[in-house]
């Protein structure tokens, strides 16, 4: 019926084309970046196979992190017999990988290219993603200085180290100046602690109790950390009124500076539960894992209301984000 | 009712437009019509629509549905703007739903065209910069590449595969998962 629909010429293979669709009627390059832009993350990998300009046009890191504002991924820790991890669409649900992972792993936290999964303190597990191997090797780290806890909402990876809280049932045994609101970071690209640790924007030495303090119990995730919009950040609840939340950015690194960003309402206290951000979305809500229910809720920090963001995560034990990044370019 | 004999008069009394397409055929709409591109409306504001706008990139047959697109969105926005102080929130609720409805069915049926037809409206919407055809053009064209294999879409495209062997073998290999 279609004219353009003619048989391939297989013999001409080596020739070049300029337009990325050699039709009668050719797509300039900035609508051929609008048409692939609206597709999901996996159609666009197998998509590279078309010709060297299709996969230089998905290959090119301004396309990969447009892309990656409207379609973000998370991943997933499938709590079955069979240890997974799922890397999934946040909007459509749809999972576009799954990677199996060593049996005693418990926790993970994904950024960039680096699939960071842990077992309990001291046995750290790494992994790199960045040749896109279906089954990964994965690497003992060696054991922290002082105890951390690698647990959901203690965690986090940001620009290449994984940061951790430090664990509080261990504290006898660390040492005498180890202060608990600091945060010890481990260099993947290394594979070394860092000997400084950084200080978080709040101190619990003290159990402040009354008047308009905050304050905080590990043991009952009112302190967690996570990674938030290429962010390391905290998470903090009033004392008080534990539906009262707030997250905290560190905006500098090497000054340890921390700005409050947001303050969230929660729907119910869910003490002891994890309950931290995972992804701000295009419209500015911030989409939370709510350990509790263990599903997911979008917050909109203008009106304070919440809706339900992706179907099921029945048999999943957390979740966080994930930069397509890597999942694109290597 | 009111509000809406006024809205038909306040449309009559509306400056009109002329474009003329690639083959020299005039088309006369308001301006409501003409401001959903963009680049009409930066035209106007500057005063350069005396005596016509051409378009040279537009053929008649492409501009005849870009002007249909163009006419049942500008009566959709006027609608949104009219419609707060005219009807009450529920009453409104009910008419924009019934609308949007339409504006649906209307969309899925501009759809309807063989794939040069879709190119060209996605070059004329470019061209004119028409957020709301763009989107729904490029989109339509997403859907039917996504679930397509590589060569599916070489073959739908005439596209030649540049790729070496070795290369191919690279990316079937980065990205594996992908192709799982």
């Amino acid at each position: 019926m279609e004219s353009s629909s003619l048989p391939l010429a297989p013999k001409h293979r080596r020739h070049k084309v300029d337009a990325p669709l050699a039709d009668a009627g050719v797509l300039p390059t900035d609508v051929l970046h609008d048409v692939l832009l609206r597709l999901p993350a996996k159609a666009l990998c197998r998509l590279r196979l078309v010709c060297k300009s299709w996969r230089s046009l998905i290959s090119d890191p301004i396309f990969v992190a447009t892309h990656t504002s409207g379609h973000p991924l998370v991943a997933g820790l499938h709590k079955g017999r069979l240890r997974e991890v799922h890397i999934a669409e946040l909007l459509s649900g749809n999972i576009v990988r799954r990677i199996r992972i060593p049996q005693d792993c418990k926790r993970l936290t994904t950024q960039l290219d680096v699939v960071c999964a842990s077992a309990w303190y001291p046995l750290l597990y790494v992994t790199t993603l960045d040749r896109g191997e279906a089954r990964p090797k994965w690497r003992v780290a060696p054991g922290p200085a002082v105890p951390v806890e690698p647990d959901s909402g203690s965690m986090a990876v940001v620009g290449g180290v994984a940061y951790f809280l430090h664990h509080d049932h261990l504290y006898v045994t660390g040492p005498a100046s180890l202060d608990p609101d600091s945060i010890a970071s481990f260099d993947l690209a290394a594979e070394e602690w860092r000997a400084t640790p950084i200080r978080g924007p709040l101190r619990s030495l003290v159990l402040r109790i009354g008047g308009d303090k905050l304050s905080y119990n590990k043991d009952r995730k009112d302190f967690q950390l996570t990674e938030l919009g290429g962010s390391l950040v905290t998470v903090h609840c009033k004392y008080q009124d534990k539906c009262l939340m707030y997250i905290w950015f560190l905006m500098d690194v090497e000054k340890g500076t921390w700005r409050k960003r947001y303050s969230v309402q929660r729907e119910w206290e869910y003490n002891g539960y994890s309950f931290y951000p995972i992804v701000i979305l295009e419209d500015g809500r911030i989409v939370m894992w709510i350990g509790y229910w263990q599903f997911m809720r979008a917050y909109d920090p203008r009106t304070s209301t919440w809706t339900s963001v992706m179907g099921s995560t029945r048999g999943m034990g957390m979740y966080v984000a994930v930069d397509t990044y890597n999942m694109l370019v290597c | 009712m009111a509000s809406a004999g006024s809205g038909d008069e306040k449309a009559a009394a509306a400056a009109m437009i002329t474009l003329i397409s690639s083959d020299n055929e005039k088309f006369e709409v308001t301006e409501a019509t003409a401001t959903l591109s963009q680049t009409i409306r930066h035209m106007i504001e500057d005063g350069c629509t005396d005596g016509g706008v051409p378009l040279p990139n537009v053929t008649s047959k492409i501009l005849a549905r870009v002007i249909e697109y163009c006419k049942k969105h500008a009566t959709a926005a006027a609608g949104e703007e009219g419609s707060s102080s005219s009807f009450s929130d529920a009453a409104f609720l009910e008419v924009d739903r019934a609308f949007l409805e339409e504006l649906e069915e209307f969309d899925d049926a501009f759809l309807e065209v063989d794939r040069a037809t879709l190119f060209d409206l996605i070059l004329a919407a470019n061209y004119l910069d028409i957020k709301g055809l763009l989107n729904l053009t490029c989109q339509k064209v997403a859907d039917s590449v996504k679930g397509k294999t590589p060569e599916q879409i070489r073959e739908m495209y005439n596209i030649v595969n540049d790729l070496t062997p070795e290369e191919e073998a690279e990316i079937r290999r980065e990205t594996q998962w992908a192709f799982e």
